[in-house]
């Protein structure tokens, strides 16, 4: 659909969930205007039920015949979690420290929990954005067609001024990764930092990664790393491609996981905590041959042979890891007739009411209980 | 908006019993002329009972939503209307029941407000066909007036339309729209008021057509998915009605054919190769409009245009990214591209739409009106 396509790839070998591009995201994005319960970059835990909480069963994506399948809409104190306050003023009449509302869940409950039994658990870290799907899930589901795709890099973004508010595209998005803002009724989500791309600069998430798992560049880009990663070596992935909408943001698969011990607490030589079948269904089939393919090159590294796939994800330089081609969009601008600081009108138009709205602080966190009551106990087992 | 069984029995009854005996003055808002248009003024002009049903044409993606939609299935909204006008103005009264009210809250994911619009078409009279009920269609443009109970926000807008995913915000000076509950008869009142003229529309006629919808929040309805009646026609007590609209517009009501016939006629012609309608479910979903309950919302003389000359209102389908073609060929950012099949129109190089679905002008006046018949029943 664009003539460009932007992509991220992300080395889950390196993340460690230190969670330092959540709060990028969010101090650059999120802190404010209704976005306070959003996380557009967030790292689970899997196996887990992830964020929003089991999104993974929350439908939405295309079917094996390419149409778009119905979805549901997380629930804001039950599937995304909010923050809660302590009743301090209270510790002074002898009160013990407790929250003031019933803890249900929050965006990372799971954090560390995995899966498998006592000595063989086992968890991995995934930091999930936007995908900037090539078929998006939400761009497909709005009615307004308030949802558009970047002529210059596939970047999706919503038409704020078009958003009604329906939520439509939420249950049309099987990563649940757009989210909709109920102060201003309308759906927002990861924008890939377009301001900073156009720049020459990497998504914050990105330039903020202190592993340095995260490379980003165009997918046409035939000397960039993203290239080299998806396409050249194939070790990067999508995630869930199942669900039909061809994300962009690629995972290199984890490799490394302590092995299994037997009865007598001996580790199983060649064995894998992680199941392959969760690989396999987390990044479909091709999951061995990158696997494969990993193994193979750092065998090769360890032999003291040359490894352009070893050198890329060890991830030397920062110049390198993301390629963003600066000239491109002053190329764009220009063709345009943008010139000089206009370059930055060609931050689309579209989105600039969302971008410059108001700040405003939000003090209390306690207004879901004051608003609607709590559900009862027994419907909370997730969708 | 619950209803009671004993309703949904009832009305049932009233459809297969009494196919046939529509009639158009149960379609027409008799308007006074009054010299201020207000609430008050309003409540003294005698209202109208319409119905409205549950739209059922697009199939939406909300799994939660659409399980309410087939639980609400045989549930009919009534509303009673009131129109007054003056040369400056025109106002409308609309009450409906709702056991519940529902405003959207300013801080949750999954809640939505009750609602109410209003549409009239940009033109009508003598010589123009009816729009498509939906927000219009590319040959008839529309204006809809829009009022939603969502918390700490007086949201009320006009738009202008010409079908699916079309609906674009206009300010018109003078306009206004209130919502409010009445708890002791549970019931919302909303009334609007706006210019009888405006650049856009001219309401200062003696038969003009209008239609309502209405959003319950608890069943998650808002957008398309809402209950909608058919066209109504406001008749001005004061001003001329062309007699020849009045004839074209009235077409069809009452008993003119053999349902039971214009069904077989439907199957006969291939219509449930794309149109899903009752217990024909073999067509695609999104292929065609679905019209297992077209009858709810649908003028008989709309049904007529739409069979000999669908060309006439092209409706542009929701969304055409919902479908598409697994069989092509991705393009290098690895997008497949739509799948045509399920583009309602064909579009010129001139940008001209023409519908896919062919005229069925070979049908002889008696088919026509056998399948109309058959129509007016799905509700």
């Amino acid at each position: 659909m664009s003539k460009r396509q932007l992509a991220m790839v992300m080395d889950l070998n390196k993340c460690i969930g230190c969670q330092t591009c959540t709060v990028a995201c969010k101090t650059q994005w999120t802190n404010r205007n209704g976005r306070e319960y959003m996380y557009w970059n967030n790292v689970e835990t899997h196996p887990g039920a992830g964020y929003p909480r089991n999104w993974m069963e929350a439908g939405g994506g295309f079917d094996q015949d390419g149409n778009l399948k119905d979805g549901i809409i997380p629930d804001m104190v039950l599937d995304y979690g909010v923050p809660w306050d302590y009743n301090h003023d209270e510790l002074f009449n002898g009160s013990l420290l407790q929250t003031k509302s019933d803890l249900e869940w929050g965006p990372n409950w799971d954090e560390d929990v995995g899966g498998g039994e006592y000595p063989n658990s086992y968890f991995f870290y995934i930091p999930r954005i936007c995908n900037h799907c090539s078929n998006p899930g939400c761009l497909a589901a709005c009615p307004r067609e308030a949802i558009f795709k970047r002529e210059q890099d596939g970047i999706v973004l919503v038409d704020l001024e078009r958003c009604q508010g329906y939520r439509y595209c939420i249950a049309g998005c099987p990563y649940k990764k757009i989210y909709f803002n109920p102060k201003i009724s309308k759906s927002e989500k990861c924008i890939f930092c377009f301001p900073r791309v156009e720049k020459g600069l990497p998504p914050a998430c990105a330039h903020q990664c202190v592993g340095r798992i995260r490379w980003v560049g165009f997918l046409d880009d035939e000397e960039g790393q993203v290239y080299k990663l998806v396409h050249k070596y194939k070790v990067a992935l999508p995630l869930r491609p199942d669900f039909g909408t061809q994300p962009n943001v690629y995972y290199v698969p984890p490799l490394f996981d302590p092995p299994k011990f037997d009865d007598n607490m001996a580790p199983i030589e060649n064995s894998r905590r992680i199941p392959m079948e969760y690989l396999e269904l987390l990044f479909g089939k091709e999951v061995h041959q990158a696997l494969e393919t990993l193994r193979k090159e750092m065998e090769k590294r360890a032999r003291g042979e040359e490894s352009e796939l070893m050198d890329i994800l060890i991830a030397y330089s920062h110049r390198d890891m993301f390629r963003l081609d600066n000239n491109y969009y002053q190329q764009e601008a220009a063709k345009k007739g943008l010139k000089g600081s206009e370059f930055f009108k060609i931050i689309d138009q579209r989105y600039l009411q969302g971008a410059n709205t108001q700040r405003v602080e939000i003090k209390d966190y306690t207004f879901h209980e004051k608003v609607l009551p709590l559900p009862q106990k027994e419907k909370h087992g997730g969708h | 908006m619950k209803k009671t069984l004993s309703l949904l029995a009832l009305s049932t009854l009233i459809i297969s019993s009494n196919a046939g005996t529509d009639n158009f003055n149960d379609d027409v808002i008799e308007a006074k002329q009054i010299s201020n248009v207000t609430e008050e003024s309003l409540n003294s002009i005698p209202s109208k009972k319409i119905t409205l049903y549950q739209q059922y044409s697009v199939h939406l993606n909300d799994a939660n939503a659409n399980k309410k939609v087939e639980e609400q299935k045989p549930v009919e909204a009534e509303a009673e209307v009131s129109v007054g006008y003056n040369q400056k103005e025109i106002g409308i009264l609309i009450k409906w029941k709702d056991d519940t009210k529902s405003v959207q809250p300013a801080m949750t994911t999954t809640k939505f407000g009750d609602g109410v619009s209003v549409q009239f078409p940009v033109k009508y009279g003598k010589g123009t066909t009816l729009a498509y009920i939906g927000m219009g269609d590319t040959k008839h443009p529309v204006m809809t007036y829009l009022k939603k109970a969502v918390e700490g926000r007086d949201y009320q807008k006009a738009f202008i339309a010409e079908g699916f995913g079309s609906l674009t915000e206009i300010s018109e000076k003078g306009f206004s729209f209130t919502m409010k509950y009445d708890d002791t008869n549970k019931q919302w009142i909303a009334f609007i008021k706006k210019p009888i003229k405006t650049a856009d529309l001219n309401l200062a006629s003696g038969l003009v057509p209008v239609s309502f919808a209405i959003w319950d929040g608890d069943s998650l309805n808002r957008d398309g998915n809402k209950v909608i009646s058919n066209w109504k026609f406001i008749k001005m007590d004061k001003m001329k009605t062309d007699p020849a609209y009045l004839k074209y517009v009235s077409w069809g009501y009452g008993d003119i054919g053999n349902p039971e016939r214009g069904k077989e006629l439907m199957i006969q012609n291939g219509c449930n190769g794309c149109h899903r309608f009752a217990d024909q479910t073999s067509a695609p979903e999104g292929l065609a409009p679905n019209l297992s309950k077209i009858g709810g919302y649908s003028n008989p003389v709309y049904l007529r245009e739409s069979i000999v000359n669908p060309n006439d209102v092209v409706i542009r389908n929701l969304n055409i990214n919902r479908h598409y073609n697994k069989s092509a060929e991705k393009d290098k950012n690895g997008a497949y591209p739509n799948n045509d099949m399920y583009t309602w129109y064909i579009k010129d190089n001139k940008g001209n739409l023409t519908s896919k679905m062919p005229p069925y002008t070979h049908l002889s006046e008696q088919d026509l009106k056998d399948i109309v018949a058959y129509l007016k029943t799905l509700k």
